[in-house]
């Protein structure tokens, strides 16, 4: 799966569709390590059209929302899905979506 | 009642063809959304941890799946030559814990935990089954 980036200024949206299984976090984790590299001051991974959200997708978004949160930074979860709030919420992970 | 059965080779690429079984099988059998949504995540899951945790050697290694769906419930049965692993002995997350010290280990489990209705682990001839059950039920409106 192909996740589809929208940049502007220092903001980087990652827009993840399907199953965001071990694969994707995978993937997602070089992305956000390649955004933060470029210097991004936000980042919102945009969640809508993900159908569901493995743990290993859980730990990645959890560690840079932590690293960027320490720099004063931001990564943030947008538009989950109705299957990924359901995971979110189960495993006590609603703090990460963007309110 | 239906069977499905797959033999999986322990790759990652593996589970993605397993997941999109399991979406024909829901479809066919009408299978609620949200019950098809939980049982690939608590499967993804499981798959995940064989891959990551079960093997020493580099080798290729069969992962018997058996999916069983009846009128009301779905049983899925899997079947590793792996390490010795019963993931009903790890304890679950302190999900109190503040966001930001909380670990994040064995969350996998605990989403199998919730997301299926039982779980029994046994070890047999070198080997680990797994049998997971769902019950299904009409969706509320």
């Amino acid at each position: 799966m192909e996740i589809r980036k929208r940049i502007t200024g220092d903001c980087w949206e990652f827009m993840l569709s399907g199953r965001v299984d071990g694969t994707v976090a995978n993937q997602l984790e070089v992305d956000v390590l390649a955004a933060v590299k470029q210097n991004a001051k936000t980042i919102y991974v945009n969640l809508a059209e993900a159908t569901f959200l493995c743990s290993a997708g859980i730990r990645v978004l959890l560690q840079y929302h932590r690293q960027m949160k320490s720099k004063g930074l931001v990564l943030l979860v947008t538009r989950p899905s109705a299957e990924v709030t359901s995971t979110l919420e189960m495993t006590g992970f609603p703090e990460i979506v963007e309110k | 009642m239906t069977t499905l059965e797959v033999i999986l080779l322990n790759r990652r690429s593996e589970i993605a063809r397993l997941q999109d079984q399991l979406e024909g099988l829901g479809s066919h059998h009408g299978l609620p959304p949200r019950t098809l949504h939980e049982v690939q995540l608590a499967v993804e899951e499981h798959l995940a941890n064989i891959l990551k945790h079960g093997f020493d050697d580099q080798g290729e290694h069969p992962i018997r799946v058996r999916v069983l769906v009846h009128a009301t419930e779905l049983r899925i049965e899997v079947e590793d030559d792996g390490r010795p692993f019963d993931p009903l002995k790890h304890p679950s997350p302190d999900l109190s814990q503040p966001l930001d010290t909380r670990p994040v280990g064995g969350l996998g489990i605990h989403m199998m935990r919730n997301f299926m209705d039982q779980i029994e682990y046994r070890r047999a001839d070198g080997k680990n089954i797994l049998v997971m059950t769902k019950q299904i039920k009409a969706p509320t409106p």
